[in-house]
């Protein structure tokens, strides 16, 4: 049984000249679109084109952290619906994409950081999805590491702990996408850049590739953090900002962390994997162009950000670092929009570092919005002209102020 | 001599008893890199072993007899001394407390505590040594299929996956003694590798005048000469020439880092993680060095030979070998089999002879050797040379105990033997050059992975490029050196020149290297040691899909462990090139990425020393009891007397006088013929109706009409003005204000008066009062209006003050300003004149609810990304621009004001006063059958004598009089709050005393 | 006399060490030599020095007690106890090191930022290596001329930094940022030269060193 021929995840195939579907990136978003395309929706003559090779970009360089403890109302039953998708995608794809529901502990340093912390768990439990406010000792029995005294930058006052999160293997999320979506069908090409979108009449036509044109009627921009770049083919400008997210992993160590830990302050987020390293992402910094490219600074900051938080981390070695490509809105919720101006150009991007936990359930909604035409109601508030009209979504607890020159 | 037995299988066995330590130690003085007068004791496990100075902790193990040092992650084999170059995770023990150490590059210190990490039982008997027969269940990506079916049983499989996750432990309560810091270096040139290359690029940039900076990992300088026996020229052997060049080094003006290793390289800068301990001050410490030009002169490490069981203890790379004998005078086995691919392998088994170790064969996976004397020298020793052979399986199950050697044509030979020197040849150490960005591609030259081109101020040199003369190696050395001197504007032409004919003489790169892998079983043939994995998983990993050396990696995890690509690296772009039958110009090894070496979080983290911003009267308001609050990092008073609900504070400012800090305001002059253009642009008032001695309160908005900042902008003088902003965000406003009149060509000016001058803020009901027994000026209503900007004498002409009246709280404010370092006396003198008022300082606690009371915003709190300044109620503090243009928010607000839909920042008192008991907190949602908005900020008012708030909501609720349903986090789902949206403000809506 | 006595003033920096020798200069405090300074390095407080901003356009047209500003960025100029530094095309610093204090215009271009600014000098053998450990500046190029300076973060605070003297035995560096930053920046200095043994001194120890060449 281990040794049967053709295990490949994801079939060969070859490159049509036309499919009814193309979805531009190889990443969750694009691979869960791609999969209830051809699961719900009967559309399997799909192809997902990925320019390197899949889960290249963000999927693959997140901390793989799942919550829905967030702030804006209309993200929180996305997000909700997103952590109970999870078992079943397990079941369903035959792939243990080793989902841990450790629960997630974010912290609070501030009086302020403490109203935000009660204005999203009353927020959770008022559509039903837990969270509950804790003091700091009682953040301390369920992270034994935290250091709760003042001695740190950034005293911890309290925090809040939300059960129904937990961590995957990102890797394997995106590979078992792309075995669902293959085995139904969809056509998964690898090493294929999009160079151009050829939109005519206000209806998009086809799409250049680094392998030649393909025709189709209709276009999904899921790329990420290269998404703005995309877009500007088909002439559609994104207002997202390029930064990166130092992340890095120490030597595997025991298991002595069972929670994801975030702290807002530093900023810090981090947990243990289930092959005992701890991974952490720090400060995200601008960058004009995506890119996966590590900063010596912001590293530091994040390595020492760590050791103030779980100072017995100390003298534990940081084994690998690197950067995860982030696309960050003016409100940080996403984009996610279709037949707006183009007939047949689709959007779903724009999730800065929200991008992972909403891939298969966006993905399921965007297969039905791309096979019905019609948007599902629970995207309507993230259309792109939000924008224009000035009614952005209340993801962010500040309003957005970066200056122009940075 | 050891003696052998026969054991069942027919392979000779060794006898346990042997000695360690080479007995004749002094004859090896010349390379000797222990000092055997200086024993140190330490502890491994419970017993007391010693070892000698200058020993590394594996090699005083090794010295002691230890073989195994610990058992692999997953099949739970025995692993022992591999390389010691801290390549794999073989070597990785508990040191002190501390998990994970790397016991072979670690330096012995005496009384040291080393544990086996993650054995049950002992190294030698661990239990769990039946996961190696298990193999069969774990193929590559195992888990991706396992653990998942029936769905009630994954928290049960995760608690075992966990169970077996991890290898080093640690205590959450462990605390780290030792000192980590960071020095800053800069310089010229850096040279990475104290090789021979290293040493003279070194020596060669110094000459050429520029500042030199070398780093190596090891403690000492010598790199691959220093413990070599082969000549450099005649009568000298490498290891002379190594032990001359150091001289050399250490008297030109280099600054030299031993046991120092580049762990990140970017344009310009290189991180570096340098060993403490001992007599430096600290015990890790960060180097962050600037540099102009780097030249990478890193050598090579050994790719990894591949094989059935090449990872058995006593299995060892060559150089490994060759340096336990030469550099710490210990024996690596009794009776060795050779299995090679480089010369220096060849000289290593000659060399290992000469000191009385048993050869028993040297197989050579090469049809011909590069230097043909080596082979002569072998025959002289009657070792036997077997060219085209290589080592197809090591016999022995905790440690070897033989070998099959094997070749293509004339099949097997077996040998007993109980070290296994095994190597596959040469490969580059690029990990510094991939992180400067430089792509590594095939070299068919060379047979290397290296970056085809370079950039700018990078170079290279020694046997990282190819080069294994050692003429040629230093020849290279000096011409990278000259050329990195060149970049820092040294002029080296000539030198350059010279150098450059001298390399053309010598041998180049050794060429068209034939790369040797073998690949013809695999089931326990490990091409990644520390994540246990095989052959036979890349070929199921190239199966499924995985098929280049990313997504392998990815897939089997191989070179994700401690060692990274150490072990694996080189052979992985290989290997899977070969297994789907590909050449491997097309193929690139995995991206290298920072840390090149691990390094302590506490390392890469350390020096970040946050210095704290104090105001002027920082001690005084200690003295005064107060708590402190860090905003924008300045230390704030928060409330005083232990007080955090400030009561004594409140009632001072509304019933008599209160006084407080506000250094931390931001405090700018803004002058010059533009200057009004300046504020016209970034504030969404009008700024240009400012005449002098009058002063605006305004706000600065985001090009979505959300507010960020407010300020309050004084005119001082035609076109002279200055802006007070809110404390903290002085910084912020002074970026937004030079961003936003960019490219503007206007002609103005700013100066930045945040610290020069101190601030006082006095209010309350009798601080007219007391200002007007200060000073001789008119300060009465009519003369000194709400919003009035004067210069003050005080006290007698003592203290000269600009004077801002304004209405922060609600009462009569007076914000005085004066030079900094006079003000801890201004505020004592205002103190000591205010304690006939009952005058009390209060801080940021009273502050916020003496500003809620009154209805003004907290932008912290209460602005954000759904609401604009006219959503906030503040329709007042906008003047609409008539061109539209320039006013950044303008549009914005121009836009939504007529929208309906939007949220609105509403206040509210709680409707029945029973709800005193528990209350209210910030953050409680307001609902009706979805969530409508949520409470900003919430206190108790004694002033009033009921709970007020403010909330941003649905415009559909934001008219006085509706009632609100209100949810708390800690609210049974059923449950409901109510309250009653009232005006804002709350407190003297009819702004009388304030204006009065 | 007129009848109001000046406030005492103060500078940001307050060393907890016994002073042996007070001054009062124009409202200061000044310590010129604590009990127990040690042997060096030292730490010394040149806060209340006075300091001026010099702004304007045509920077190079103007002569501050007829100093001639130098020419480039980043270059400093001692003359008279003056340091003139130049930070930028328009915008250059005066701080008076030695020497009673004279008049300044208080008039445009020249702004007084005695009050804004922390003045510290680092003196001793170590002070190189000592700063290492603090600055990622460039401030000991062996080739340049002294004086010289820098701009760049100490503690990663913007700082100004001037070496008026560097040798293997002996160096003098001196250092300015903002006034809120002085006594964090000083503790931590302290700190960081625990190592060399680095202790507080009053100002004797740098006056004395400008005594003979600049008085």
């Amino acid at each position: 049984m281990l040794f049967k021929r053709d295990r490949r995840f994801w079939k060969r195939a070859p490159l049509q000249s036309e499919y009814d579907a193309i979805i531009i990136g190889g990443g969750v978003h694009g691979l869960s679109a791609a999969f209830f395309l051809a699961r719900n929706h009967g559309m399997k003559n799909v192809a997902v084109l990925e320019k390197r090779y899949i889960g290249y970009g963000g999927s693959g360089r997140n901390t793989a952290i799942v919550r829905a403890n967030q702030r804006a109302p209309e993200t929180i039953p996305l997000y909700a619906e997103g952590l109970k998708l999870w078992p079943r995608l397990i079941s369903e794809l035959n792939v243990n994409l080793l989902f841990f529901n450790c629960g997630v502990l974010t912290l609070a340093h501030s009086e302020a950081d403490l109203a935000e912390l009660r204005l999203a768990a009353a927020s959770g439990k008022f559509l039903g999805i837990e969270s509950r406010i804790l003091d700091s000792r009682s953040c301390r029995e369920l992270a034994p590491a935290l250091d709760i005294s003042d001695r740190p930058r950034h005293p911890i006052v309290g925090g809040m702990f939300h059960p129904p999160g937990g961590t995957l293997r990102h890797d394997a999320v995106v590979w078992g996408l792309a075995k669902g979506a293959s085995r139904r069908g969809v056509h998964i090409h690898q090493n294929t850049e999009v160079t151009g979108i050829d939109v005519q009449g206000g209806t998009v036509k086809s799409v250049e590739t680094s392998r030649g044109p393909i025709r189709t009627p209709r276009v999904l921009v899921a790329a990420g953090a290269w998404s703005a770049e995309i877009a500007e083919m088909a002439g559609v400008a994104l207002p997202v900002r390029m930064m990166t997210a130092p992340a890095l992993v120490t030597q595997p160590l025991k298991p002595f962390l069972n929670h994801v830990v975030s702290a807002g302050a530093y900023p810090c987020y981090t947990n243990q994997t289930l092959k005992g390293e701890v991974v952490a992402c720090g400060p995200m910094v601008f960058r004009p162009r995506a890119s996966t490219q590590t900063d010596a600074e912001p590293l530091q900051r994040l390595s020492w950000a760590l050791t103030e938080l779980l100072p017995c981390l100390t003298g534990v070695k940081m084994m690998r670092a690197w950067a995860g490509p982030v696309d960050l809105t003016p409100d940080m919720a996403p984009v996610i929009d279709g037949h707006d101006s183009i007939q047949g150009f689709f959007l779903d991007c724009g999730w800065g570092d929200f991008g992972f936990k909403s891939g298969p359930v966006v993905g399921k909604y965007m297969a039905q919005f791309m096979a019905e035409g019609k948007k599902p109601k629970n995207l309507i508030p993230f259309s792109l002209n939000r924008f224009q009209e000035y009614r952005l979504l209340g993801e962010a607890s500040t309003p957005h102020g970066y200056s122009p020159a940075e | 001599m050891a003696i052998l037995l026969r054991n069942d299988n027919g392979f000779p066995k060794m006898k346990r008893r042997y000695r360690h330590r080479i007995a004749d130690i002094d004859s090896l003085r010349p390379t000797l890199r222990i000092d055997p007068s200086r024993r140190i004791s330490f502890r491994f496990g419970m017993r007391s072993v010693k070892g000698f100075h200058g020993d590394s902790v594996a090699t005083a193990l090794y010295g002691h007899g230890v073989r195994i040092f610990s058992r692999s992650i997953k099949f739970r084999r025995p692993r022992g001394l591999y390389s010691l170059n801290g390549e794999s995770a073989n070597c990785l023990m508990e040191i002190d407390g501390r998990p994970n150490e790397m016991a072979e590059t670690l330096l012995l210190e005496k009384g040291m505590r080393v544990r086996p990490q993650n054995v049950r039982f002992s190294l030698k008997r661990d239990p769990s040594g039946f996961m190696d027969r298990m193999d069969w269940a774990l193929p590559a990506g195992f888990y991706l299929s396992r653990f998942h079916k029936p769905s009630s049983l994954r928290p049960f499989f995760l608690k075992r996956i966990r169970r077996a996750a991890g290898i080093g432990r640690i205590d959450p309560d462990y605390r780290s003694e030792a000192v980590f810091d960071r020095q800053y270096i800069q310089t010229d040139v850096c040279v990475i590798g104290g090789g021979p290359a290293g040493m003279a690029a070194a020596m060669a940039a110094a000459e050429s005048g520029v500042r030199v900076v070398l780093l190596e990992s090891r403690p000492w300088l010598g790199g691959n000469f220093d413990h070599r026996t082969g000549e450099f020229e005649t009568g000298v052997n490498l290891h002379h020439r190594s032990r001359s060049l150091a001289d050399q080094v250490d008297t030109a003006s280099i600054r030299r880092f031993h046991q120092t290793v580049a762990i990140d390289l970017s344009e310009g800068a290189a991180v570096a993680f340098r060993m403490g301990g001992g007599e430096n001050l600290f015990d890790r410490r960060l180097l962050d060095i600037r540099y102009r030009s780097v030249v990478v002169a890193t050598g090579c490490t050994e790719r990894a030979l591949l094989f059935e069981h090449n990872d058995r203890p006593g299995v060892m790379q060559v150089d490994c070998a060759y340096r336990l004998a030469r550099s710490y005078g210990i024996f690596p086995g009794t009776a060795a089999v050779f299995s090679v691919g480089h010369d220096e392998g060849l000289e290593a088994a000659a060399g290992l002879h000469d000191l009385g170790m048993a050869v028993r064969a040297v197989a050579d996976c090469r049809a011909e050797p590069g230097d043909s004397k080596l082979v002569e020298a072998l025959s002289e020793r009657k070792i036997p040379y077997l060219s085209r052979w290589h080592a197809s399986e090591a016999k022995g199950k905790k440690r070897v105990e033989g070998v099959v050697l094997r070749d293509e044509k004339e099949g097997r030979q077996a040998f007993g033997c109980d070290l296994l020197v095994a190597s596959a040849g040469l490969s580059p150490v690029i990990g510094p050059l991939s992180v400067t960005g430089a792509e590594p591609a095939y070299d068919p030259e060379t047979g290397f992975y290296l970056p085809r081109s370079l950039p700018p101020g990078v170079h290279m040199a020694g046997r990282i490029t190819g080069l294994t003369h050692a003429g040629a190696v230093e020849a290279s050395g000096r011409s990278a050196g000259l050329r990195a001197a060149g970049d820092c504007g040294a002029s080296v032409e000539a030198a350059l020149q010279e150098s450059e004919a001298v390399l053309q003489t010598l041998p180049g790169p050794a060429g068209g290297k034939t790369i040797f892998l073998n690949i013809d079983k695999g089931k326990k043939t490990f091409v990644c040691f520390d994540m246990d994995v095989t052959v036979k998983h890349l070929r199921q990993s190239v199966d499924r899909g995985f098929d280049t050396p990313e997504p392998a990696k990815r897939f089997t995890g191989a070179g994700t462990g401690p060692g990274q690509g150490g072990i694996p690296g080189p052979n992985l772009p290989w290997l899977l090139a070969r297994l789907r039958e590909a050449s491997p110009e097309g193929t690139r090894p995995t991206t290298a990425r920072p840390p090149l070496v691990p390094a302590p979080l506490a390392v890469y983290g350390a020096g970040r020393i946050q210095l704290n911003r104090f105001s002027p009267v920082h001690s005084l308001l200690k003295e005064a009891g107060a708590a402190w609050d860090d905003s924008a990092g300045w230390r704030q008073a928060a409330y005083f007397d232990f007080d955090p609900a400030a009561r004594k504070e409140i009632e001072a400012v509304r019933g008599r006088i209160g006084i407080m800090d506000a250094a931390a305001q931001g405090k700018f002059r803004v002058f010059g013929p533009d200057a009004v253009q300046v504020l016209e642009r970034i504030f969404i008032g009008k700024s240009a109706d400012l005449t002098p001695g009058r002063a605006k309160h305004s706000f600065i908005c985001n090009e979505y009409g959300g507010v960020l900042y407010e300020a309050v902008t004084a005119c001082r003088g035609p076109e002279d003005y200055l802006v007070f902003t809110a404390p903290g965000m002085g910084k912020a406003v002074y970026r937004w204000m030079i961003d936003h009149s960019e490219n503007k060509d206007w002609d103005y000016r700013v100066a930045d008066l945040t610290e020069s001058l101190g601030a006082v803020r006095m209010a309350g009901p009798l601080a007219r009062e007391l200002l007007q027994g200060l000073t001789e000026s008119n300060v009465s209503n009519p003369a000194f209006p709400l919003m009035g900007f004067r210069r003050l004498r005080l006290m007698k002409e003592a203290l000269t003050v600009q004077a801002l009246r304004t209405g922060a709280v609600g009462e009569v404010t007076y914000d005085l300003y004066m030079p900094a370092s006079l003000m801890a006396a201004a505020w004592k003198a205002l103190t000591t004149a205010g304690e006939a008022f009952g005058m009390h300082p209060y801080g940021l606690k009273a502050d916020t609810l003496l500003r809620l009371e009154k209805g003004r915003l907290h932008i912290h709190r209460e602005s954000e990304n759904r609401v604009t300044l006219l959503d906030l109620g503040l329709e007042r503090h906008w003047r609409r621009n008539r061109s539209g243009a320039g006013k950044v928010g303008d549009a914005a607000l121009r836009h939504t004001a007529g929208q309906t839909g939007r949220m609105k920042r509403v206040g509210f008192r709680m409707e029945s006063a029973a709800d005193r008991d528990r209350p209210l907190q910030d953050g409680a949602i307001v609902v009706d059958d979805t969530i409508r908005g949520h409470v900003c900020l919430t206190r108790y008012s004694d002033t009033l004598g009921e709970q007020i708030g403010t909330a941003l909501v649905a415009e559909h609720l934001a008219e006085p009089g509706t009632r609100l349903n209100l949810f708390e986090h800690d609210m049974e789902p059923h449950q409901r709050r109510h309250a009653l949206v009232v005006p804002l403000p709350f407190y003297d809506p009819d702004h009388i005393r304030m204006k009065g | 006399m007129n009848p109001p006595a000046p406030f005492p003033r103060q500078t940001p920096i307050f060393f907890d060490e016994t002073p042996a020798e007070i001054e009062d200069r124009e409202g200061f405090r000044v310590v010129l030599r604590y009990e127990h300074e040690g042997g060096g390095p030292f730490l010394i407080d040149l806060s209340h020095r006075p300091k001026w901003a010099i702004r304007d356009p045509h920077l190079s047209r103007i002569r501050p007690h007829g100093m001639v500003l130098p020419e480039s960025p980043e270059a400093c100029a001692l003359e008279n106890g003056f340091l003139l530094l130049r930070l930028t095309e328009y915008h250059a610093q005066l701080w008076q090191l030695f020497g009673p204090s004279p008049e300044m215009p208080n008039a445009f271009p020249y702004t007084d930022t005695t009050d804004g600014n922390t003045l510290l000098a680092l003196m001793g053998q170590d002070i190189p290596a000592l700063l290492e450990k603090a600055a990622p500046v460039d401030l000991w190029k062996p080739e340049q001329p002294l004086p010289r300076m820098v701009q760049g973060p100490v503690f990663d605070i913007p700082s100004i930094l001037a070496v008026l003297e560097q040798s293997p035995t002996h160096s003098i560096a001196l250092l300015a940022c903002g006034r809120s930053y002085g006594q964090s920046m000083a503790e931590n200095l302290i700190k960081t030269g625990e190592g060399w043994k680095m202790r507080p001194a009053g100002e004797r120890v740098f006056t004395n060193y400008g005594s003979p060449a600049f008085r």
